[in-house]
């Protein structure tokens, strides 16, 4: 077998004069493609000679077998084929100079060339479509949630804008160069103008190289991000299971009284009963956990649950949620300390764990205590309080309801985000 | 008609079809059979040749009779054999109001 030679394609593939040129250079210095990619061709070794390279405008559809009566009329006439370019063209070469140019009716091939600008026109509205679609996704993972800051730390939402960008910034001009080089074609055989075989041609297009590299690592990114990201982690855990940060106690917040209530779920019971025997069930304490999430922003996700055995009036439970987010760099941090203080003084069934109750908050934002943000919130009149700390790179949020203040353990709040 | 939606024909078209006046025709005996008809004038290269014959296929004008190897044989249909008549009125037409003009 022939050893094989790689070469980066300098050239866009509807760009014919100048890719006829460089294969014909290639074949003047004894390398003879093999196989064409947009990104890097081969080529097997041979003696030097010249040798004409054309391409012709051939649509196939999916699977279709290549068009064989066209290939053999074309070899009786001195023409191999070579290779295919994506579906919609053959290379031909020969080394015979008495071999006829392929073409003599130009308004005949204008048609043909005319037949895969259509398709390259079609390609370039799926393009822009698909741009706007991957826009439109981008912006409802960012902003759907009424987080963004959010979203941006724990969601694929950067994954997806980094998709749109990419296509914007070399999708869609990919496929308008595409156009351009192919109208270009079909105006000149349309002016009786026979086509260039011979033209100057870039040394290098690194933006291909780009291009291609680009979606594969963005989708590389989506998959981990999505599918494997989740598998890290996600499981309720026991709460000595915790082992970034030390949380603020429920018990310090309740004062010497507070007894911790163990809540099992019945449904978890039940299923796990089913298969196994009682003695080996794993019951979950979901009054009292924590649990780790991993995502692409946020490495270090954690959510530490902890329940009183008193229940406070109207059926509210003594409890202290708290999420603590590590994230890449302190950029976000500021910004999500405040935005998710935000979001859990809006009082309702999704965020807090009882109904809506009235009542002003009052916020209290406490500089110079050795971080870069601290906030307490109370809702006058209730039991409900919110706190949020950010220093350096980790943010912490903490919603309480209970008999205690969280203002009088900032010490304990700050801690958890200093390093 | 064929040649009404297609407009004139175009020089190669013409040949092709004037070369299935005679015989069944192959693709290298229809380029020679050109080429000898306009002493070099007009010269087909395979990817004119292929086109056309794929175009005058698809329009019912010839149809493929034998497949021998690598070698495919084309005749001209009877709706082809009308194309290449309108096309000759055509052209006998033209060169009559050339002619006049010029007298």
């Amino acid at each position: 077998m022939s050893k094989l030679y790689f070469r980066v394609t300098p050239v866009n593939r509807y760009d014919i004069p100048a890719l006829e040129s460089w294969l014909e250079d290639m074949a003047r210095r004894g390398l003879f493609l093999k196989k064409f990619r947009p990104l890097f061709c081969t080529f097997v070794k041979g003696t030097p000679r010249p040798t004409r390279y054309r391409v012709e405008p051939h649509k196939r559809i999916l699977d279709e077998d290549l068009p064989q009566s066209m290939l053999e009329l074309y070899r009786d006439f001195g023409w191999g084929y070579v290779d295919e370019i994506s579906n919609s063209m053959l290379i031909f070469s020969t080394q015979d100079p008495a071999a006829p140019e392929l073409h003599s009716d130009l308004e005949l091939q204008g048609e043909q060339w005319n037949k895969l600008r259509r398709s390259a026109l079609w390609s370039c509205w799926m393009n822009v479509i698909l741009t706007l679609a991957l826009l439109a996704l981008f912006l409802y993972a960012e902003f759907g949630s009424g987080s963004p800051v959010l979203a941006l730390a724990t969601t694929t939402a950067p994954v997806l804008g980094l998709f749109a960008l990419c296509s914007f910034l070399f999708l869609l001009p990919d496929s308008f160069t595409d156009l351009r080089h192919l109208t270009a074609i079909t105006r000149q055989l349309e002016a009786g103008i026979p086509l260039d075989h011979r033209t100057v041609y870039p040394k290098r297009r690194p933006q291909t190289v780009i291009a291609v590299l680009a979606p594969a690592v963005l989708l590389t990114l989506m998959i981990a991000a999505d599918w494997i990201l989740p598998l890290a982690g996600g499981q309720m855990e026991p709460l000595d299971r915790l082992d970034s940060f030390t949380p603020l106690s429920l018990a310090a917040l309740e004062g010497e009284e507070f007894q911790s209530a163990t809540r099992v779920s019945p449904e978890y019971q039940s299923s796990q009963s089913q298969v196994l025997p009682r003695s080996e069930t794993r019951y979950v304490d979901y009054g009292n956990f924590c649990r780790r999430e991993r995502h692409l922003l946020c490495p270090n996700q954690w959510q530490v649950v902890q329940t009183g055995e008193q229940d406070l009036s109207d059926g509210i439970w003594v409890r202290m949620e708290i999420m603590w987010y590590d994230l890449p760099g302190s950029l976000l941090a500021v910004p999500l300390a405040r935005e998710q203080l935000g979001a859990a003084m809006e009082l309702d069934d999704g965020i807090w764990w009882t109904s809506q109750q009235p009542g002003p908050w009052t916020t209290d934002y406490l500089p110079g205590t050795g971080t870069d943000f601290l906030a307490v919130a109370r809702r006058t009149g209730t039991p409900f309080q919110a706190a949020a700390a950010a220093s350096g790179d980790k943010v912490v949020v903490v919603r309480y309801t209970g008999h205690g203040e969280l203002a009088d353990h900032l010490d304990e709040i700050a801690a958890m985000v200093r390093s | 008609m064929g040649s009404k939606e297609r407009g004139p024909l175009t020089e190669p078209m013409f040949y092709v079809l004037m070369s299935f006046l005679r015989r069944d025709m192959c693709g290298t005996e229809i380029t020679e059979f050109v080429e000898q008809k306009t002493r070099g004038r007009v010269r087909l290269g395979p990817g004119t040749l292929y086109t056309l014959l794929a175009k005058f296929q698809d329009e019912g004008l010839i149809e493929e009779t034998k497949v021998d190897g690598r070698k495919r044989t084309y005749r001209l249909t009877g709706k082809g054999q009308a194309a290449y008549r309108e096309e000759l009125d055509r052209l006998r037409a033209c060169v009559a109001d050339g002619e006049e003009e010029a007298r």
